[in-house]
Order: structure tokens, then sequence, then C-alpha cells
């Protein structure tokens, strides 16, 4: 394999579902920062001769595929203004789908088949479409077979109104398990009794992922991957940053929600718990070497990427399967030596399970059949500029926007190790350790 | 077989022939002279076919069938007799055709225009290609005159009334499959291989009657009395667009309402009569005149033959606002991937805002699909850094009007752009010469001043300062073209060519409103002498602050003869900036006019009345002579090398009446002795140094014309 690096990358930020995105369609979203990376990194467009370097293809990870852009990378790529003549297709892989699109560049143009790439993730959860039920279906089936007058009245007659008024809900759909039947919530849920993880902890870890996230606002930290979302359709105005941070979210205010899954024994909430996001986050990947020839200064490389399975009703411990793998993959590091640790915070309880599981030597031994545990994170290295609870969970876009924040934060801090890694719903995990630099 | 010059007559089997039109030695085919008395001579060969089942029209040239009648014929009509022979005599040819005793169909797989759609209305049948190049049209009314060739009279026997009425009273053209919705073609067809798939069509449907898309109420409509409502509408639409300056138009409407009914041969003769009157008006002479400096504009690149324009693939605009975003739409709807950059993210915003606003109104019009829309937008992206100027062909800097923040922009960017990258500054009255002083490479920098609106103003001014290159005055021209406006090249100097020409006209009204004239009356003459808007109106458009701006600098530039109103300062400093903030010469709500503004003979202590007693035409002379006294000047000076440079620019940039042929055809057609003796008068009743008749303009007077 080529060494492939990650040169820069950008993303929209990220505005909770239902408000200001709720009328943008996804691939408006993924394509203004696909075009400000284009433009940042003077790639070639394949519409104009003047490039730096020429783009070889586009790969997008979407979990909610619109129903107007069912290949939505194509889309993307043809709004940004790339040639026609440059490729794009479209990953799924649940929660870590802009993940495994990092992992199709990091394969494509590891084994030569491509030299440059834009990858990344999108989502608009705003967007997911209502769905009719089997039996509405077949009604409307049977209406256009249906070929004489009276047949068709006859048919008519028989409209199954009840079913009509109450469709599937694909997000509703999307995020329960199709195996063990438990919505992702309720996998929360049971991470938290297995490990033992009271409410206020959770609580806790939720107010410090805001706090964390808003001093990133502040400081103009996140600001550096973010490009402004201008918004249509009238474009009076754009949003700049991420809508989720609350300044000043204390534990009082947390602890004053219900369960939200559980009613009863449950300790999740809305408030430990990622809201429900729409975003998109873009990144080019190159061939070191033509990064180099370039004369680029690329924001790290990719030392190694994985996906992990697992039971799905404890879906939320994927990190701890995969960054493990991927530390081995890596060449055998230690986490000890991981500078930054982005964990994708599906839940508070989650992630604690997983910070949890890692340190504990017999999960380890008992789980991934090691001798020893994977060892604990520092607290601080841990999403330094806060996660998904703060920040939101776009689910198309968060694999990506978790290495993107990983990277700029060893830029920034001028350290060389990190890992990116997010649970995935139906049981799996991802993680990519990422070495700064080329 | 005959053989002839203008086309060929082929046989295509099955007693079918295919008369193709293949005008040598050009890529077009069009009607003139030669192709129209041929015509008559092919038809009078096939009525002599007794072999022949049917014919089809087609054309040898790619995107073209007939371009219509040539221009330079109409031009030529100087007495209503000729011009009554002439038309007569292609009408009858046309005629004569249209007789053949077999099926003829058009085959139309180009541009159909004027003369080349009438030939079409006269055969049996007609079938379009799906191809982007069809346009079938009638444009005759755009150059002052009407179908004379049976378009009139054949059209509106085909498809419906309104449909016809629209047609030719705009001009308006249309693609196949659009014409073949308005009952215009049989049926169209692909355009890959056309002329043979026509000529299977013609073949498998002979016999078969032409398509007509009537119905029941368009055929009421036809009906007295509903058909003098169509014509009472119509007429009405006609008044409103063009406030009656243009006689065709009104023409077109009574000679289609006398017709209605007629025998062909009755209607054909009254049609070449009605044409006649029009085709020897002078308003169809300037209207003539501006279309072939049009085309002229279409061939050339501003500097000459020898020097190559840069292909412009992406563009940068400095400063968005609605000026940069204006002109980030125009990049963006040519598919131009525009960086549009400012220092704060609302003001990017601004830039969004009005790119969306012009786009938007092509989705609603549904020239725009939402998609579409969409992907236009993405060709405009904001950035408050310099990211992505490296690969820019292109950067049109759109800030604020100040020399030295000016200045500064261009070394900062030269910094960020390449070599090969063109500079070019959207000032309005700054020099070029100045700014290229500080440039490291003066030879790339050149100014492309925009017009707001910049959607809707069509004209460019391209400015070569001294040391811009040829190559990027060409570039410049060429870009603009594309971007589907109207450029000019202008010499660089204070105001460059429309500002100063248009500056003594505002002060002069400014100086009328002194000498007691009122705001309305100063507008209604000027409105009533053709201009979209009267000067007061017009400068509460612009912005009395920037005409004030304007003002000093042309009058610091040229002196007296430039001497500003005292009004114009009062004015712009008493908090009136005009439409933007709602105060100016009139008082505006959201945006629209209300009422004068009273208040405003406040701010003159001495306000006299000695201008009240003057004429409506004497006002008009007051307005108008100075800025063609000022255009004699600027043509000596070389800001512009001809006169139909002037008159393009004056009409594509201030709206100046298109049927008065521009401000230099205007002068030619009062008299420039008389304009001069004018100025003369005015200058010794007060006027001073102010309205003095200058030198340039007393040799033009002495020579006789402009033009």
């Amino acid at each position: 394999m080529r060494d492939v690096v990650i040169v820069d990358g950008v993303r929209s930020p990220f505005v909770k579902a239902g408000a200001e995105l709720a009328k943008v369609r996804a691939h408006e979203i993924g394509r203004v920062p696909m075009r400000e990376l284009i433009e940042r990194l003077e790639l070639g467009d394949g519409v104009g001769t003047k490039a730096r370097v020429k783009v070889d293809e586009v790969c997008i990870g979407n979990v909610g595929s619109p129903e107007d852009a069912a290949n939505i990378a194509r889309v993307i790529g043809m709004q940004a203004g790339l040639d026609k003549s440059i490729p794009g297709y479209t990953v799924h892989r649940n929660c870590a789908s802009g993940m495994e699109a990092i992992m199709q560049g990091w394969l494509k143009i590891g084994t030569g088949q491509a030299d440059v790439m834009l990858v990344g993730g999108v989502e608009s959860m705003s967007g997911m479409p209502l769905i009719y039920r089997p039996d509405v279906v077949d009604f409307f089936g049977r209406l256009m077979r249906a070929k004489s007058p009276m047949q068709k009245i006859m048919t008519l007659l028989k409209l199954p109104l009840g079913s009509m008024l109450n469709p599937i809900v694909a997000i509703q759909e999307g995020l329960t398990d199709p195996f063990c039947g438990m919505n992702m919530g309720q996998t929360a849920d049971l991470l938290a009794k297995e490990f033992r993880l009271t409410r206020e902890d959770q609580d806790r870890f939720a107010v410090e992922s805001h706090r964390k996230a808003v001093a990133a606002q502040e400081s103009g930290r996140m600001a550096e991957e973010i490009v402004p979302l201008p918004m249509p359709m009238k474009y009076t105005t754009s949003i700049a940053q991420d809508v989720g941070p609350r300044k000043g979210q204390s534990l009082e205010q947390l602890a004053k929600l219900k369960p939200y899954f559980d009613r009863v024994n449950g300790t999740v909430t809305v408030g430990n718990a990622c809201p429900i996001t729409d975003g998109a986050a873009m990144l080019a990947l190159m061939s070191a070497d033509k990064a180099r020839e370039a004369g680029y200064k690329v924001l790290g490389k990719i030392r190694s990427a994985v996906f992990t399975g697992h039971e799905p009703e404890r879906m939320g411990l994927g990190p701890a399967y995969a960054i493990h793998k991927a530390l081995q993959k890596a060449g055998g590091m230690k986490l000890s030596q991981m500078d930054v640790v982005e964990i994708n915070e599906a839940f508070a309880a989650q992630v604690m399970s997983v910070l949890k599981a890692m340190a504990s030597k017999e999960w380890c031994s008992e789980k991934l059949g090691t001798s020893e545990a994977v060892g604990e994170v520092d607290p601080a290295r841990l999403n330094p500029n806060g996660g998904a609870i703060a920040l939101g969970h776009p689910v198309g876009s968060s694999g990506a926007r978790v290495v993107l924040t990983a990277l700029k934060e060893l830029k920034r801090s001028n350290k060389q190790f990190g890992i990116a890694s997010l649970c995935i719903g139906g049981g799996q995990g991802g993680a990519v350790v990422v070495e700064r630099g080329a | 077989m005959a053989t002839y010059t203008n086309y060929k007559l082929i046989d295509r089997g099955d007693g079918w022939a295919e008369l193709c039109f293949d005008q040598p030695d050009t890529k077009a085919n069009i009607f003139n002279e030669s192709a129209l008395k041929e015509l008559h001579q092919v038809t009078q060969d096939l009525y002599a076919r007794k072999d022949l089942k049917g014919l089809v029209v087609s054309s040898s040239k790619s995107d073209i069938f007939i371009a219509g009648a040539d221009i330079n014929l109409i031009k030529g009509l100087d007495t209503i007799d000729k011009a009554l022979t002439g038309c007569t005599a292609g009408q009858q040819a046309i005629h004569y055709f249209s007789k053949l005793p077999f099926e003829t169909v058009a085959a139309i797989g180009g541009a159909c225009l004027g003369g080349g759609f009438e030939l079409s209305l006269a055969c049996t049948k007609r079938v379009a290609s799906d191809s982007k190049a069809v346009k079938i049209g009638l444009p005759e009314v755009m150059l002052g005159i009407l179908p004379g060739f049976g378009g009139s009279v054949r059209l509106p026997r085909l498809v419906p009334l309104p449909t016809a009425l629209d047609m030719i009273l705009t001009g308006k053209q249309v693609d196949g499959t659009r014409a073949y919705k308005m009952g215009i073609v049989d049926t169209y067809l692909p355009q890959q291989d056309f002329n043979a798939r026509a000529l299977a069509w013609a073949k498998a449907n002979a016999g078969k009657p032409g398509r007509r898309v009537h119905t029941f109420l368009t055929r009421l409509m036809e009906m007295v009395p509903f058909r003098g409502y169509v014509f009472s509408q119509a007429r009405k639409m006609v008044m409103k667009n063009t406030k009656g300056k243009y006689p065709a138009p009104l023409k077109i409407l009574d000679l289609l309402a006398e017709i209605h009914g007629l025998g062909i041969d009755e209607a054909l003769k009254r049609e070449a009569k009605s044409f006649a009157v029009l085709a020897v008006t002078p308003i169809s002479k300037r209207l003539i005149e501006l279309f072939l400096l049009m085309e002229s504009v279409k061939k050339t690149n501003g500097v000459g033959p020898e020097v190559t324009a840069m292909k412009i693939e992406r563009s940068a605009v400095l400063g968005a606002g609605v000026m940069g975003g204006g002109i980030a739409w125009a990049f963006a709807s040519k598919d131009i991937p525009v960086r549009m950059k400012d220092i704060k993210q609302e003001s990017v915003n601004l830039g969004y805002q009005q790119a969306a606003e012009n786009f938007g109104y092509a989705l609603k019009k549904k020239k725009l699909t939402k998609n579409q829309f969409m992907g236009k937008m993405g060709k405009i992206s904001g950035t408050l850094d310099f990211s992505g100027f490296k690969l820019v062909d292109l950067v049109v800097e759109a800030v604020v009007e100040n020399m030295d923040v000016k200045k500064k922009v261009l070394q900062e960017t030269e910094n960020y752009i390449s070599d090969h990258c063109i500079y070019a500054s959207n000032t309005s009255s700054l020099s070029i010469s100045e700014m290229q002083s500080v440039a490291k490479r003066p030879e790339k920098v050149g100014g492309l001043h925009f017009f707001n609106p910049v959607s809707r103003m069509p004209l460019v001014e391209v400015i070569a300062g001294a040391k811009t290159s040829k190559e990027t005055v060409a570039s410049l021209f060429e870009l603009a073209k594309k971007l589907g406006k109207t450029p000019i090249v202008v010499k660089d100097g204070p105001g460059f060519l429309v500002n100063r020409l248009l500056l003594p006209y505002m002060n002069e009204a400014m100086f009328l409103f002194e000498e007691g004239v009122s705001v309305e009356r100063i507008d209604k003459v000027m409105k009533d002498f053709g201009m979209p808007m009267g000067p007061m109106r017009l400068a509460d458009e612009v912005g009395l602050d920037v005409g004030a701006k304007v003002a000093k600098i042309l009058n610091q530039a040229f002196g007296a003869r430039a001497q500003a109103s005292p009004l114009t300062d009062l004015v712009a400093t008493s908090g009136r900036l005009g439409k933007k903030n709602g105060k100016g010469f009139y008082l505006y709500e959201n945006g629209k006019e209300v009422d004068v503004d009273e208040s405003i003979l406040d701010l003159i202590k001495t306000r006299s009345t000695k201008s009240v007693g003057l004429t409506d035409g004497e006002l008009i002379q007051r307005m108008t002579y100075p800025m063609i006294n000022e255009a004699a000047i600027a043509l000596t000076e070389g800001v512009v090398k001809t006169p139909g440079e002037v008159d393009l620019g004056m009409i594509m940039g201030t709206g100046f009446p298109p049927f008065r042929g521009g401000l230099l055809r205007f002068a030619d057609n009062e008299g420039v002795k008389r304009v001069a003796e004018t100025l003369e008068r005015f200058s010794g009743a007060g006027g001073g140094e102010r309205l003095r008749p200058s030198a340039a303009l007393l040799e033009v007077a002495r020579k006789g014309s402009f033009y």
C-alpha cells in the first residue's frame, strides 16, 4: 500500500434537524463544503484546465438516501461544480458511512487506483422521508393496473385510509435494530445498566461536552473546520457555526429531563444523548507522493482504518473493538501513544462504557482475547473540542467529522498521533489512526 | 435536372424531391435578391414537373435553416414605392411557391427566422428538429417593420390568434418542441440525420391533413365580439411596453384585425402596403442601424484579429454586496465558477442574496428547475481570505469607490493571483491608469464597468488604462460578450464614456429645477422623449451621494464646462441619499416612489423662475444638447473611436431611446449645426461656459454630421 494523506478538510456547521436546514436538501448541504475544499486546495474541477492537481473520484457516505438523489455523491459532485467526467459513488455503513468513504479513499489511493479523491459524509436527517406501508403501496399498484373506470372506482373504494395516515417514519425505523428490535437509545440504556453508569455521571459527561464545544467555538478553534452555509432559497443569511452547543449547560437543567427510551428504569435522556442533526464533512485524500509533488502542507496520513463487528444490542461498544484493532493494524501501537482520541458521542453512556471496557483487563480478555487491557484514555485527550452530544450527529457525516476534528486538533497542538472512532448501529465499530504531517 | 446557384434540387424517390437551400460561400442561408429571384425560377421548374408527389424544403447548413431576409435590402428601401415593389416581389415568389400542386414540407433543422419562417408557413406542413439550434420566429417587429413575405397573413391562419399575436408582436423565438406545442410545426424529430428523417416522415404522412391545435375556445376567441377583446388586450400590452413610441406593433395590430377573414390575395396586398409604410420610417432605419451595430460587436474582440483573447474559466469577485453579487451572478449564470471575497461574512451574504434574487427570478419564470438553481448558486463560493485565487483567470474588483482603497486592494491581491490572471476594476469613475501605477503587472490591469443592476443593464464598458495590454482588453471584451452583455472599449478618463455623457444631462436637470421647473415636469418631458425614467428620478435611483461624488470628480477634471449645480451638494448633504434611504427628489416607501418631496424647496433660498416659460422642446434641448456637446469632445479625445460606440453606449447604458438610434443619430437628426446654435443661445442666456458649444462640436457642425 502507498502512503495516503489527508490534505485538508472542511465541514458545514451542524444544525439540529427540523430547524433552519429543515427544507435544505442533503446535496445542498454537501456541495458547499465540497466546493470550498476544491477552492482552498486549488483542485482541478475538470471544467477548467487549470489545477494544482486533478480530482479522480468522489466518494460520499450517506444513510438516508434522498429520494431525488439516490447516488448523492454524484449529485454533490456535479452541484459543487465538478465536471461530469469525474465519477462519484455513495457508500452506506450506518453511522460510520463518512468513515467508510475515507476507507474507500484510502484503499483506492493506497492501491494505486486513484491519486486524488474527495471523500466525506452528508446527512439531512430532516429530509428523511415518510414511507407508505406495504398495503398502501399495493393499493396504488392496483389502482394503476385498473383499466376500466368501473375497476378504478372499485379499487378506490378499498382505499386503506388508516395505513395512509400512519406512514413508516424512516428515521425511527432506521434507528431501530432489525435483529434485536432495540432502538439505539435502548442499547445505550442496556450499556448503562451493565457498566453501572449513574444518571449523574452521564449528565456530567454531557455537560463537559457542551463546555468543551462552547470553548472551542469561542476561541475560534471550531471555525477552522467549518465553512459558513448560505441559506437557500433567499440566501439572506448564512449559518457560520454549530447550533447545538449550549453555553452554561448545567447539571441541574439536565437532571430535570425524563428518561426517554426506558421510562421506568432508564438513565438515557435527550440531554445525555446526541441530537438528531443535519450536516456534511468533506476531506481531500491524496497519495503522499502526489501531495508532496504538488507542494501541499498536509494535515496528516492514515496509519490504519478498520471496522469490527459484535452483538447489535450493545452496538455502542463498537469503538472498544475497533480502537483495539486499529492500533494493532497501525503496527501495534498503544492507546497511550494517541495524543487525541475522538470517540463519537452517540450517547454519554455509550462512550463511558467504551472507556470502561477498554480499561478493563477482564472485558478485554473476554471480548478481544488479549492478556492486557487496551488502556485508559486521559480525559484531557478525549474529544478535546466537545463531541456529538453538543454538536450533533448527522449520521452519514459524523465518521468524516471525527477524523477531521482529530487532525485539526493534532495540528493545533502540534502533536503526532490521533485516533477517531465511532459506534455503528447494528453492532459495528470503526476506527482510523492518523499521524500528523506527511 | 436544372442546376441553381442557391439551391439543390434532388430526387428522393417515390415521386418526392428535396429542395435544399445551399447558399454558396457562406455559413448561413439568407433571402437576398438572388435567392428570391431564383426561388421563383425553381418554383416555375417545379410546376413543370408532372412526376412529383411531394417536396421537402431543407437546408445544407448546420444550425441554420434560413436566417431571414437580407437586412441590407430593407435598410436600402427609401421610398414607399421601392419598399412596396421589393416586398411584393419576395412575397409573390413565396406565394407562387405556396400554390404548388403537391405537398411541400419544410424541414426546419436550425434558425428559421423572418423570411425563412414565412417560406415554411407557405409549405403544406412543417417539421422541426429537437436541436437547440432551432429558433423559429418573426423578429421583424424589432427592426420597426412587420413580416412582409406573407407571415402576417399565414401565421394567424395556422395557429390560434393569441399565439400569432404573441409571435409577431414580440419577435420571440421558439425551439422545435415549443413550436410543436404552439401548433407551428406538425411534429418534431431527432436532430441526428434530420433531413433524412424529415423526408421519411413526409412520405409516411403524405396526404394526411396538417396538425392544428385549435380548440373550441380558441375558435371562439376569433369570433366577434371576442376577437375585438383579444385585440384590445394586445393593444394594451403594446402600449404598456412601448408607450406608443414604436409604430410597428400598432401597425401589426391594425393589419391583423383588418385582414382577418379576407381572401389571401387581398390580405397579402395589404400586408405589403403596411410593410412599405413601416419600412421607410426613420424609426425602422434607426432600429436596423442599431441591430447592425450590435451584430458588429459580436464579430470583434474590441482590439483586432491579431490579438487572441484569454479564456476565462475561473473567476473571482472582490467586494460582495449588491454590485459584487450581481457580477458573481453574471459569472455563475454562464457556469463560470466564481470566488466571492469580502472582509465580513455579512457582506458575503449580501452577495449571495443578490445572486439568489436574480436566479430566483429565472426559477419563478420556470427557466430554471430547483436543482439547476442550486447548481448555479453552487458556482458561487464565498470567502473571507484569498484561498482559491491562485487558479482564477480574472479578478473583478468591486470594492468601495476610493482610490487609496482600490490601490491597496490591488497590491494585496497581486500577492495571491497567478501571473496570467487579469485584474479588472468595476470602478465607475476612478482612473485605471492611476491604479496601474502601483501594479506589479500593469498590463494585466483594466476596467470592467458593469452598470447597476447587473442583471438588467446590458452595457459593459471595457476600460483600457495607459498600460493595459491588447490581450487584456480583448479578453475582457470577449468575456463581457460571453456573459451576454454588450461591451464597448473605452479609453481611461474621468467618467469613462457613459457617466461622462450622462453628467451634463443630470446637471442640467438640476439647474432647470433651480430655475423654477418642477421635478414632475422635468421627468415627464424626458420620459415622453423616450428615456426609461426622468433625470430626477434617475438621480434618486443612482443615489444622490454617488451623483455628487461623480459630479465633483468630473468638475475637477473638466473645469467650467462641468460646473456642478450647487444643488447637487446641497441635496446630498441634507440627508437625502435617494431611493436607498427613501428620501430624494421623491419620497419612497418600500422602494416604491410615492410622491415628490416638496420639502426640498426649503433647501434653496433663491429659486428663480427664469426657465418656467421654456417649452417642452426647449427643456429637452437644454438637457440633451450638452450631452451631444460632451460626446463631440470625447470623440476627439478618442474615448471611443466611433459615433456608433457612443450610441451603443447610451442606448445600452442609459436606456436612451433606441427608436432615436442613440445620442448622435439623434444629433444628426436634429442637425448638428442647430444643436451648436441652440447651445450658443443657452450659453448667452446665463448658461455661460457650461453650455458653450465646444470647438469639437463646431467642427462637426461645419462638417455636417457625426455619421
